[in-house]
């Protein structure tokens, strides 16, 4: 808390890391290490040199979200080691964890958020990063302010794809106010904007959410708080216009007015009709990463290296930048980026606005009690 | 004479036994992807989640005991999929009439042929359609120049029962045209003479013929409906809430399988019921037809 | 009879008449009304096929891009690569097992009989969202016992059993399979008893009774168990979404496409796909049209 009026003497990347740090527990810090000893092992018998082209197999398969690559870039891997990038798009991490842990899906490389990173450690559903395998990779070359992040010390485990916050999306044409908090996001959405509103269908964005907007933490799984949210909730739902996580069709078709959001989905609606605004809450909020991570029983390992390599080089994040729309944690491929994306305050948005903002943890996304108070709101009448 | 009967019931007996063998591809097939599974769905609820979600060995029936929270998705699918049915019929009936009575010809097969053609479309894309159709710049928008004020259409109950009528109509006009088909329309003629009514007509000699039809319609309707996941979530905007919601939601994003596998557990014992009525029903229904044809 | 006795009842006729050519017409616009409402939404994805706009929410003008866009999308092309063999394996699966399974039904001892259809009948009545997680975790469960077995017994050079095509095969022909033989058992009960019974009184073996009597005569129900079958696979999500590994079918490609807005394209491919099964459908019905009539003509003594 007295970390705030620190804030206007520190550059961007320390303010982030400083805000994210004290808020996030560090209880799980070396969960995991044990696994990571023993694959250490391993790797050490593995060959370190860069595999040749001809033990590289020719596919390797990819766990990641729809609209999430540039297909340029996927193609100029396959062009670079002849390895054929085969994507299984997943609505959520959830459903990314539901094949990964089901085990033997044939996924190599899985992009999860970070909240079920440490999990997945735990459970060693996915392997250390062998670094040694990835000649190109430059760590200096990295935004300080999302590596090395709580839930995966050194980024062991992970590397960060592309990174965003969980805001608040309107049309300025419908709603004539600045929606700037969540607390007047969950006030107007159900009596102004009653029947025009949408949450998304996804626990942590929307219950974290709604927790911030009652002045509880983002990740709070105290039973008395998650008690007044989940009531907040239950009577706010029949005022909805829908509980989904498809936010863009309804609100470019005015069919909705204000919504909660991922950046993606404020900068390209935000891009084909004028009057779409993309806010970061004042009062706090969701940020996140998505990262690489390998699959443990991954059936083609010097491939899925060899991609990582390739995809974390300034020129290709960049590339994957400029078509994904969401913020690269790559100093360098941002340094790439056209004036047109790395100006725009929705994409990068600045540092100030990030000072609030709260990663979601492992003990909030794996808890049983939150997940359940969220189904229970969904399942009411 | 005698041996010719002998050699005939031999080679019977040895076909009896070897044409049965062709029932072992389906048997194993049903043993390992139908009952096997459901098995294990049984096992696993009476287990616990364990904290990284998924599931832990245990003996327990607290996951039944958590039932109660999950009655509004039961009502609802319930409900719901009893007057969707209802729709459905009433909908299907007069078409599947006039199909089988007063088409004649030719056009006869390509109107029931027709009746399937937007079938032959992926429901996800005539879904997305549905939703562009019922959004505010679909119907909402015509009823707006007419008069009718604001007015939301998709992500309301009626949309959900849109599509449920929508996607499950031929389901119930094909078994009643079939139904219908085989009456004699001279029995239509010979009622009129008689001097009945257009309703004494239906309701003595149509409903009768058409009642298997309509009651294998109304279970090809009703069972599928009740687990239904995609209309609820694509045209309720994920407000009207069903068992099978409830059931993707514990698996996918609780990760609560012990909870999902009692839910599912008790899905599939509510349905065996309902199939079991069926069969019982139909039953009846043949030995009714039976008598009255021996009659 | 009176004359009033008949004035009446002329009169009569005519008013019933009268009713029945009103009722008449009240009902084939209600079937003409029924009919737009099934054709609408297809209506609507043609259209937006032809739409220059990004968005199926901006109409612009005709165009014919998001054909070449379509037939250009990797993901969309090799998504639809994998439904069509998937469906056209679970069909020919659940063809063959659910016509043997329904051959040899009458052949079983009644307890035996009425087990396989009551398996029948659930597999049918489960609802796919329950089957397709049961399969999930059952299969997983499967594989991790199968799977070092498979490693002890090959040596290590065994491939690892895991989700994919072969699983959403697994999954569509149980229940399609169970059609099959619904299908196939209710066009035996119609069938023509004699003729199998002449054939065999001729002595002919079972397997040419079999091909020469019995399939002709199924053949139809057959034809459209496998129909069904391949319909039921190539538009199935929810049970393709849980047993699926990383080969992803058309609806799974559509159900995530849909956060951030469908592209028209998938549109486009609808279209295509909607007018060749419309032409294969026409097709069918002319060669089968024509070949009946030459078979009537053939006739003897016709």
């Amino acid at each position: 808390m007295n970390g705030r009026d620190r804030v206007a003497r520190l550059d961007a990347a320390a303010i982030t890391r400083l805000a994210i740090e004290h808020r996030i527990s560090r209880r799980h810090f070396l969960a995991g290490t044990g696994a990571g000893l023993g694959a250490l092992a391993l790797a050490a018998c593995a060959p370190g040199a860069k595999p040749s082209g001809a033990a590289l197999g020719d596919t390797l398969n990819l766990a990641t979200w729809p609209n999430y690559h540039s297909q340029e870039v996927l193609d100029g891997f396959k062009t670079l080691t002849g390895v054929a990038i085969n994507v299984g798009v997943y609505g959520s991490t959830e459903e990314m964890e539901a094949k990964i842990r089901a085990g033997n899906s044939g996924i190599d490389v899985v992009v999860p958020s970070n909240y079920a990173i440490e999990g997945w450690v735990a459970d060693k559903l996915i392997e250390p990063i062998d670094y040694a395998q990835m000649a190109d990779f430059v760590k200096a070359d990295w935004n300080a302010a999302f590596m090395d992040q709580a839930f995966d010390p050194g980024n062991k485990y992970s590397i960060p794809k592309n990174w965003g916050t969980t805001g608040i999306a309107y049309r300025s044409s419908k709603v004539t106010e600045d929606v700037t908090t969540w607390k007047q996001f969950f006030e107007v959405a159900g009596t102004t904007y009653a029947g025009k509103s949408v949450i998304v269908d996804h626990q942590i964005s929307s219950f974290g959410s709604a927790a911030v907007a009652m002045g509880y933490s983002l990740n709070t799984i105290d039973p008395i708080e998650m008690a007044a949210v989940e009531a907040m909730l239950t009577a706010l739902k029949p005022k909805l216009y829908a509980i989904s996580s498809d936010v863009q069709p309804p609100l470019r078709a005015l069919d909705s007015w204000l919504t909660i959001a991922w950046t993606g989905d404020g900068v390209q609606v935000g891009r084909d009709t004028a009057d779409a605004r993309y806010v970061v809450a004042a009062d706090g909020g969701e940020l996140w990463i998505d990262s690489y991570t390998v699959a443990a029983d991954a059936p083609h390992k010097a491939a899925a290296y060899a991609f990582l390599n390739y995809i974390t080089q300034p020129k290709q994040a960049a590339a994957e930048t400029e078509f994904c729309l969401f913020p690269h944690a790559n100093d360098k491929a941002t340094a790439l980026l056209s004036a047109e994306v790395r100006d725009n305050p929705v994409i990068y948005p600045s540092a100030e606005s990030l000072v609030n903002l709260e990663y979601a943890v492992n003990a909030t996304y794996n808890s049983a009690a939150r997940a359940e108070a969220w189904a229970r709101i969904k399942a009411s009448a | 004479m005698s041996i010719i009967s002998r050699a005939a019931t031999r080679s019977n007996g040895q076909r009896r036994s070897y044409a049965a063998l062709l029932v072992v591809p389906a048997a194993a097939w049903y043993v390992g992807f139908l009952v096997a599974p459901l098995v294990v769905l049984a096992i696993m609820s009476v287990g616990e989640r364990s904290p990284n979600g998924g599931y832990l060995p245990a003996l327990t029936l607290a996951q039944y005991a958590n039932l109660t929270t999950r009655i509004t998705p039961l009502t609802n699918t319930l409900g719901l999929a009893a007057l969707n049915t209802v729709i459905c019929l009433l909908v299907a009936f007069p078409v599947a009439y006039t199909l089988a009575l007063k088409v004649r010809g030719s056009w006869k097969l390509v109107l029931v042929a027709l009746v399937i053609v937007p079938f032959w479309t992926s429901f996800l894309i005539r879904t997305y359609a549905w939703m562009t159709l019922l959004g505010a710049n679909g119907v909402p928008r015509i009823l707006g120049w007419i008069g009718f004020g604001e007015i939301q259409l998709l992500n309301t109950p009626f949309a959900v029962s849109l599509g449920i009528v929508y996607n499950y109509l031929p389901l119930m006009i094909l078994p009643i045209y079939v139904s219908l088909e085989r009456l004699d329309r001279s029995f239509l003629e010979a009622s009129r003479d008689l001097g009945a009514g257009p309703i004494t007509t239906l309701r003595q000699i149509v409903l009768p013929l058409a009642a298997p039809g309509i009651l294998s319609g109304i279970v090809l309707v009703l069972i599928p409906v009740m687990g239904e996941y995609l209309i609820p979530v694509l045209l309720g905007g994920g407000k009207t809430y069903f068992l099978g919601n409830a059931l993707a939601d514990l698996f996918l994003q609780s990760r609560n399988w012990p909870f999902g596998a009692a839910l599912a557990t008790v899905f599939v014992a509510g349905m065996t019921v309902v199939v079991a009525g069926y069969l019982a029903i139909s039953r009846r229904l043949v030995r009714i037809g039976r008598e009255s044809s021996l009659l | 009879m009176t004359a009033t006795g008949g004035e009446l009842d002329l009169r009569g006729a005519l008013r019933a008449a009268r009713i029945e050519r009103a009722g008449g017409r009240a009902a084939w616009a209600y079937t003409v009304l029924v009919f737009v409402f099934l054709f609408l939404p297809i209506v609507i994805v043609v259209v937006y096929s032809f739409n220059a706009g990004r968005h199926v929410t901006d109409l612009k003008g005709f165009s014919t891009q998001w054909y070449a866009a379509a037939w250009s999308d990797p993901f969309l092309i090799k998504a639809l690569r994998n439904s069509l063999t998937i469906a056209v394996f679970t069909a020919a699966l659940a063809t063959i097992m659910g016509t043997a399974c329904a051959l040899a039904m009458d052949r079983l001892r009644p307890r035996m009989r009425a087990l396989v259809e009551l398996l029948g009948y659930v597999a049918i009545t489960v609802p796919g969202i329950v089957i397709g997680i049961a399969s999930l975790i059952f299969l997983v469960t499967a594989f991790d016992w199968l799977d070092p077995w498979l490693v002890f017994v090959s040596g290590g050079t065994a491939p690892r059993l895991g989700l994919g095509a072969a699983t959403i095969v697994a999954a569509h022909t149980l229940f399609t399979m169970a059609i099959v033989t619904v299908l196939v058992r209710t066009r035996m009960r119609g069938m023509d008893r004699s003729l199998v019974e002449a054939s065999e009184d001729l002595f002919a073996t079972p397997w040419r009774t079999f091909l020469q009597v019995t399939l002709p005569q199924l053949l139809p129900a057959i034809v459209s168990g496998a129909l069904l079958a391949f319909t039921f696979s190539f538009d199935d999500f929810i049970i393709a979404f849980f047993t699926s590994g990383q080969d992803q079918t058309v609806p799974i490609y559509l159900f995530a496409s849909i956060r951030r807005g469908v592209s028209p394209s998938v549109n486009a491919i609808a279209t295509v796909l909607l007018v060749v099964t419309i032409l294969t459908m026409a097709l069918a019905g002319l060669v089968s049209r024509r070949g009946q009539r030459r078979r009537g003509a053939g006739e003897p003594g016709s």
